[in-house]
């Protein structure tokens, strides 16, 4: 018995040296499968004696694992299928890869923050009626952002001034949603907004912006400051610090500018406060019963302080070593 | 406007830093836009000469060791008028010295040197000097220099003025800020006295202000026998921290009260002011004026100005006419305090492209009220600086009627506590409040203050709030996020829509592009910008293909979209905004595909429709219902676009998806080739191939090239048959094949290649 196991050593030996890796479950099959000479002959070692059995097992084993060893060191031999000689280093091909716009990408991830803290997404029309941009925001007639060195009106056919003008914030669509909703009210909207202004590397006459408005009964400040922050932790990481200072919008009070603790530095992101209490009631609502908070931000400065983007003109030039970094 | 450091100090006698102060403004009254120092001197301290060795290496240096109060520094010095026991002002590691020089530990021929001794050059206080400056004995070691020199040493601090808070641009107001920031106790000491002789302005000085509206109140005075000369020093260092150039004792003055107290002031030569007579009127079309700098404008009948008996003598409360001005031949001043109505002032400053100081001021509002304290300012300041003058008795002053001076305000301080969602007694509120000069009682829950008419923002609760607030700090207050009842997230079904197809477009392989949403070409029923920034954005766009086939992008081959808003008018209030999809190929095989791209979105998007033939365009339309929702057209060989109007096929995108079974039965796979002439059209004959029977699964084009010789094609097929049924069999794809090469010859005079 122990010439034919040595015998089936042999064999072994020989054939997987020959072999390359397609036939390795050939081999497999005829060394170590169950109908395998070798699988046959060691079930036999249960009929014989105690001696036998020690000394023939050991050796059966031995070779078991001979076959098993070299079998897989032929299982991961590289094949010769056309990679002889194969030159790992070669340069890659990358498929044609699609970019999102950074601006769309950092407006994405806001609504995601957003929806997670409750909010839903509301919009509304670029081209916007005085009444929501100014009016109803309490922004007064005699506001310079209402002049025409500030904002883009729209020209009536016989040349005169008409009363709509490319928004200037987003805050208009918080007018919209209040008109038709009732509190709470938890919504943040996205958009595009103008103003009248040379473009150079820090202005730009087109950008974007993210507005947020919450009303519901008893609204405070530290309602307000516990939400910015929150928000200013996913984008920034969980060390971020944020300080609100004094400010002035018509449409908030008290109105504060939000700062965030960047790269060593106070940076001002967003202008935000209460509600002022005569919004709540151009809107129909109740500013004895509700109050409420309201942001907005520049998305265009928040990617460019993440990305360290130095030139605002970068997004509408279709740049796209630019864009192709996003 | 810029404050000056030192000026504030003198003020309110505090200890704070410059940047200590300038962070104070920041958090508690407005952002500070810019803080320069005119001189550095941090780190720069008093030192005693302890004892003076020579340097064993350098015959012209000296090793010293300088008590500084905390320590014992040793410094190597070079100078020669050095003596133990001598206070010198020493500037310590870190420090940075004029010309950005900074102070750091060396070690000089071999020894080591811990900081320098100044010379007044290098502290740069005068061009040339000879040996380090030697201090007052009495000065103690470790004290910070500039508490020691009497130098021109200052900050400048330039706050934003919110737009409702004019109150504060002026010395008086950003004082009282500040007080109550600091705890501090102040009261404005103006020294207001003045000596009147017995001659009335009113017998020198006629004034008629014909628009009331635009001028709510003129207050004149007349001032004689003033001598004009520069003024002193500390006013002219004042002046030139605030940005202002000292011009003479008369003007100075002037704008000084301007920055104590808010008022601009005008000074008029009494003497070329015609027919004695001031008139507060519109310009004529017509007249014009040469002003203060030089330059003759233009004025129309929008402009308020201020003219004699005939002429304009100042555009009103923006700047001076260059004749009528101060020189150093005036004897006689007509003194104007006025109070102009703010947009009046703003709009002609815009006209104008004129922006001056006394502009700044006036469009943020000037409360009438405060006019008179400032008129008396100036008399008494110009009265101390040529004692010789005598002032006419009484203003002329012309007015309707005043606001009261204060308003009575009842705010429930429970309010405020919810609003800010803290919690202050109601005492410390009422401390505040009193701090910001805003009289408050308390009573029962309530506090009722006392509004000055120069607090116009101040109109309720919510503005109470935020003075509490921003003076207690809004650091204090904690962070509490809302409890809120949960619900469904929603978003506008169109912004659904344009993050799906965004996704789409990017594993399609397109980069986004965002393009300015104008352009400059005309058509009906475009909407037009009344005040366009140039000739090439007049027009809000109706399509974005023409500024994304405009961009320059200097690449072989792209892909590039862009996903946005078009306007059109439709007579309506406002213009339709639709959402429309463009994306641009540049690639061999661009139409192709562009059109491959629009087959993707319409299977994705579940849309059903029909390609149809696009006139006018080298493409294709894709209806919905007879409605064109897209297209696909060639730009040219190279170049080709695909587009979608996103907001018309929003009702159109299938919401449901339904599994189609996955068919287990092998196909009967074939290619065919044909030959055809040029004016036969693909699309049609793989229509053709597809339709011929029930079996056909799968028709692929996979070449296409030009024949020799002629103008024909050769167009080759994949095509697969399926049954979903049962596995076919060869016959039946003979049948099938043998259709295709009759129909293709009889509809297309297309020639089987074998």
């Amino acid at each position: 018995m122990k010439d034919k196991l040595q015998k089936i050593l042999e064999s072994a030996r020989k054939e997987i040296a020959a072999a390359s890796g397609k036939d390795y479950e050939s081999l497999r099959v005829k060394y170590l499968g169950r109908k395998a000479e070798l699988s046959l002959l060691l079930r036999q070692l249960a009929d014989l004696s105690l001696e036998e059995k020690v000394e023939l097992g050991s050796f059966g084993n031995q070779v078991k694992t001979e076959i098993t060893e070299l079998l897989e060191q032929l299982h991961q031999a590289p094949s010769d299928n056309g990679l002889k000689n194969f030159d790992p280093t070669i340069p890659g091909l990358t498929p044609t890869l699609g970019h999102l716009h950074p601006i769309t990408q950092t407006t994405y991830e806001l609504i995601d923050i957003f929806k997670g803290l409750g909010y839903d997404v509301a919009t509304g029309p670029e081209v916007e009626l005085e009444k929501y941009n100014f009016d109803m925001l309490n922004i007064p007639a005699d506001h310079p952002a209402r002049d025409e060195w500030d904002t883009f009106w729209i020209k009536r056919e016989d040349g005169s001034k008409d009363n709509t003008a490319l928004r200037p914030h987003t805050s208009p669509v918080q007018i919209r949603y209040m008109l038709e909703h009732k509190p709470p009210i938890r919504i943040i909207s996205p958009g595009r907004t103008f103003r009248y202004e040379a473009e150079d590397a820090k202005h730009s006459s087109v950008f974007y912006q993210i507005e947020g408005l919450f009303v519901d009964e008893v609204v405070s400040v530290a309602n307000l400051k516990a939400t910015l922050y929150t928000m200013i932790q996913q984008v920034i990481g969980p060390d971020a610090k944020i300080r609100l200072r004094p400010s002035y919008f018509p449409f908030t009070e008290p109105s504060f500018e939000m700062d965030v603790w960047f790269q060593g530095k106070w940076l001002e992101l967003m202008g935000c406060g209460m509600v002022n209490p005569v919004v709540l009631k151009n809107c129909g609502i109740d500013p004895e019963k509700y109050s409420g908070f309201a942001f907005g931000m520049g998305i265009d400065r928040l990617v460019m302080l993440k990305y360290n983007i130095n030139d605002i003109r970068y997004f509408l030039s279709g740049n796209l070593d630019f864009l192709e970094q996003f | 406007m810029k404050f000056s450091y030192n000026y504030l100090k003198k003020i309110l006698k505090f200890k704070k830093t410059p940047q200590e102060i300038a962070e104070l403004m920041d958090l508690h009254i407005t952002e500070v836009e810019a803080i320069t120092t005119n001189a550095a001197f941090t780190k720069v301290v008093v030192g005693e000469i302890l004892e003076i060795r020579d340097h064993p290496n350098a015959d012209k240096l000296h090793l010293t060791k300088i008590d500084i109060g905390t320590q014992t520094l040793d410094i190597v010095c070079g100078a020669n008028n050095i003596a133990v026991g001598q206070k010198v002002p020493v500037a310590l590691v870190g420090a940075v010295l004029p010309g950005n020089f900074e102070i750091k530990e060396a070690t000089i021929r071999g020894e080591k040197s811990f900081g320098m001794i100044c010379s007044e050059t290098e502290l740069g206080l005068t061009d040339k000097s000879d040996g380090i400056l030697v201090l007052k004995p009495s000065s103690v070691p470790g004290l910070p220099v500039e508490e020691i020199l009497d130098t021109d040493t200052d900050a400048s601090i330039e706050p934003k003025i919110l737009s409702n808070r004019p109150d504060f641009m002026s010395y008086v107001g950003m004082a009282r800020e500040l007080a109550a920031v600091l705890n501090l106790d102040y009261r404005p000491n103006i020294d207001t006295k003045f000596i009147e002789s017995k001659t009335k302005t009113m017998t020198a000085l006629k004034v008629k202000v014909e628009d009331a509206k635009l001028c709510p109140r003129y207050l004149g005075r007349v001032v004689k026998n003033i001598t004009v000369k520069p003024s002193p020093k500390w006013l002219q260092d004042l002046l030139n921290a605030a940005g202002l150039r000292p011009i003479n004792n008369v003007v100075d003055i002037a704008n000084f009260v301007m920055l104590e107290l808010g008022n601009p002031v005008h000074a008029f030569d009494y003497a070329k002011v015609g027919d004695r007579e001031v008139v507060v009127r519109r310009a004529r079309d017509g007249e014009s004026l040469v002003c203060l700098d030089g330059v003759e404008r233009k004025l129309d009948n929008e402009t308020l100005i201020i003219a004699d008996s005939k002429n304009p003598i100042a555009v009103a409360g923006i700047i001076g006419g260059e004749e009528s001005g101060v020189t150093d031949q005036t004897h006689d001043l007509v003194i104007e305090v006025a109070a102009f109505d703010k947009v009046s002032i703003r709009k002609t400053s815009k006209r104008l492209k004129l922006a001056t100081d006394a502009k700044f001021h006036f469009e943020r509002g000037v409360d009438p009220l405060s006019t008179e304290i400032a008129m008396a300012r100036v008399l008494n300041l110009i009265q101390a600086d040529s004692p010789a003058c005598e002032i006419l008795a009484g203003n002329v002053d012309i007015h309707g009627k005043l606001p009261s001076p204060s308003s009575l305000l009842r705010v429930s301080s429970e309010g405020i506590n919810q609003r800010l969602g803290v919690t202050i007694s109601i005492t410390q509120m009422a401390g505040i409040l009193n701090r910001l000069d805003l009289p408050t009682e308390i009573r029962r829950n309530d506090l009722v203050i006392k509004v000055p008419s120069y607090r116009k923002d101040i109109v309720g609760m919510p503005d109470i709030a935020e003075e509490i607030l921003r003076i207690y700090g809004t650091d204090q207050v904690p962070y509490v996020m809302p409890q809120i009842v949960g619900r469904p997230f929603t978003m506008p079904a169109i912004e659904a829509l344009k993050i799906q197809v965004r996704e789409l477009m990017v594993r399609l392989g397109f980069t986004e592009v965002y393009t300015h949403p104008f352009d400059a070409i005309n058509s009906d029923d475009k909407t037009a910008l009344l005040n366009p920034l140039n000739e090439q954005w007049t027009y809000l766009v109706d399509d974005l293909s023409p500024n994304l086939q405009a961009l320059d992008i200097n690449r072989s081959e792209y892909r590039i979209f862009e996903l946005g808003t078009i306007f059109h008018d439709t007579g309506e209030v406002l213009p339709t905004e639709h959402q429309q999809l463009v994306g641009l190929i540049h690639a061999k095989d661009a139409y192709r595909l562009a059109r491959g791209v629009a087959d993707a979105l319409i299977a994705k998007l579940g849309l059903a429709g029909v390609w149809e033939e696009y006139l006018n365009y080298s493409g294709l339309q894709f209806k919905v219902d007879n409605q064109a929702v897209g297209y696909v057209k060639a730009i040219n060989i190279t170049q080709a676009e695909v587009s979608f109007n996103l907001s018309r096929l929003l009702s159109l995108a299938a919401t449901a998806k339904d599994f189609v079974e996955i068919n287990k039965f092998p196909a009967i796979k074939f290619d065919m080739a044909f030959v055809v002439s040029p004016e036969v059209k693909i699309g049609e004959l793989q229509t053709m191939i597809k339709d011929i029977d029930r079996l056909v699964d799968k028709v692929e084009l996979f070449d296409v090239f030009g024949l020799p010789k002629s103008d024909n094609r050769s167009v080759a097929f994949h095509i697969e048959l399926r049954a979903s049924d049962r596995t076919l069999v060869g016959a039946e794809g003979d049948a099938i094949h043998t259709k295709i090469v009759e129909a293709a010859k009889a509809q297309f005079g297309a020639k089987l290649r074998e």
